[in-house]
């Protein structure tokens, strides 16, 4: 596509909005992880997950990651993958202890098995997950809607859509599910980072 | 297909905000410490600063793409009885009719080594036909 279509693109796009959900996305990604500083909104180099996100779009404005709206047509997906990437690069950086990250499922193949130090780093995160687990299990009892959101999660369940399938809801009603537990947001987020040292 | 752990679901859940209003993930950032204002304005100063880059790199890119159709005019064979023509077209290639007619143009001219005077009539009909000669009335 023509520079100067991009450029239009780019000048119309909703910045505000995609700003704070770009944001949030980063949060809770780096939230996925335990980092060496110990807290999810200090990331290696200095950053915060606002940084990431306003990286990511300095990045497509400058066009170190240019933006093609013929192959992705939507911008805010783009900027996800940028985080994701970014995020991802901070993980395997020499100034974060890859030993350190939080419970993640890895699948080995049929041939492959764990050494020992893996054996025990998964020891750790199954254990810290099944506490983290039943820390929100506490944290909704009594919400029947965020009980029945925990078992999706329990099952691998996580994208609205799913949800809806499984439980008979409408997606609508997982979407609202969700609105629930943002409004336990700070908790939940203090929640996750019980898996900081 | 193995399924993934609750951690990876309960932050992949969270982090999606489709269903979710601006005002609410505003409220979010705003519960988890962070000054909104200060974030959409940071935001707005990016692609402010990105958005006067791009223009100047695209008037640069321009600049360099007419130097390079005037030198590609002179070193075509066009006739004598095609000058008036001639200048109509130099318009065009300057960028006065917008950059519609430009591209066209540029295109036009790289693909032939000579012009005759109906070739330039053609070009001006092409381009007439495609409405690309009205931004200049239009302004």
């Amino acid at each position: 596509m023509a520079h100067d279509r991009i450029l239009e693109l780019l000048e119309r796009a909703d910045w505000k909005d995609i700003t704070f959900r770009l944001t949030h996305y980063a949060i809770w990604k780096a939230c996925r992880y335990n980092w060496k500083s110990g807290s999810p909104d200090q990331l290696p180099g200095g950053r915060t997950p606002q940084d990431m996100a306003l990286n990511a779009i300095e990045k497509v404005w400058t066009g170190v990651r240019e933006w093609d709206p013929d192959k992705y047509p939507n911008l805010y997906t783009h900027l996800k993958w940028i985080v994701d990437s970014d995020i991802d690069h901070l993980i395997k950086s020499k100034e974060h202890d890859k030993s350190r990250r939080m419970p993640e499922t890895r699948f080995y193949q049929a041939s492959e098995t764990p050494n020992p130090e893996e054996q025990l780093i998964a020891k750790e995160n199954k254990a810290l997950e099944d506490e983290i687990r039943n820390e929100f299990y506490v944290m909704v009892e009594g919400d029947e809607d965020l009980e029945t959101l925990m078992l999706c999660f329990d099952e691998g369940i996580d994208k609205p859509q799913d949800i809806a399938e499984q439980t008979g809801w409408n997606v609508s009603k997982a979407n609202n599910v969700k609105k629930r537990l943002f409004r336990k947001a700070a908790k939940l987020k203090h929640l996750i980072r019980k898996g900081e040292k | 297909m193995k399924k993934k752990g609750f951690i990876e679901c309960l932050t992949d859940f969270v982090s999606d905000s489709e269903g979710l209003t601006q005002e609410e993930i505003a409220t979010e950032l705003e519960e988890l410490g962070i000054d909104t204002a200060e974030l959409a304005a940071a935001a707005d100063e990016i692609a402010k600063r990105g958005s006067a880059v791009r223009r100047l790199a695209w008037r640069d890119r321009a600049k360099e793409r007419r130097a390079e159709v005037k030198e590609l005019l002179k070193s075509k064979q066009i006739g004598r009885t095609a000058l008036e023509l001639k200048d109509k077209v130099r318009e065009i290639l300057m960028g006065s009719y917008g950059q519609g007619a430009f591209s066209y143009a540029e295109a036009y001219f790289r693909k032939r080594d000579s012009f005759s005077e109906n070739d330039l009539e053609s070009l001006i009909e092409d381009l007439e036909d495609l409405n690309l000669l009205e931004e200049e009335k239009d302004g």
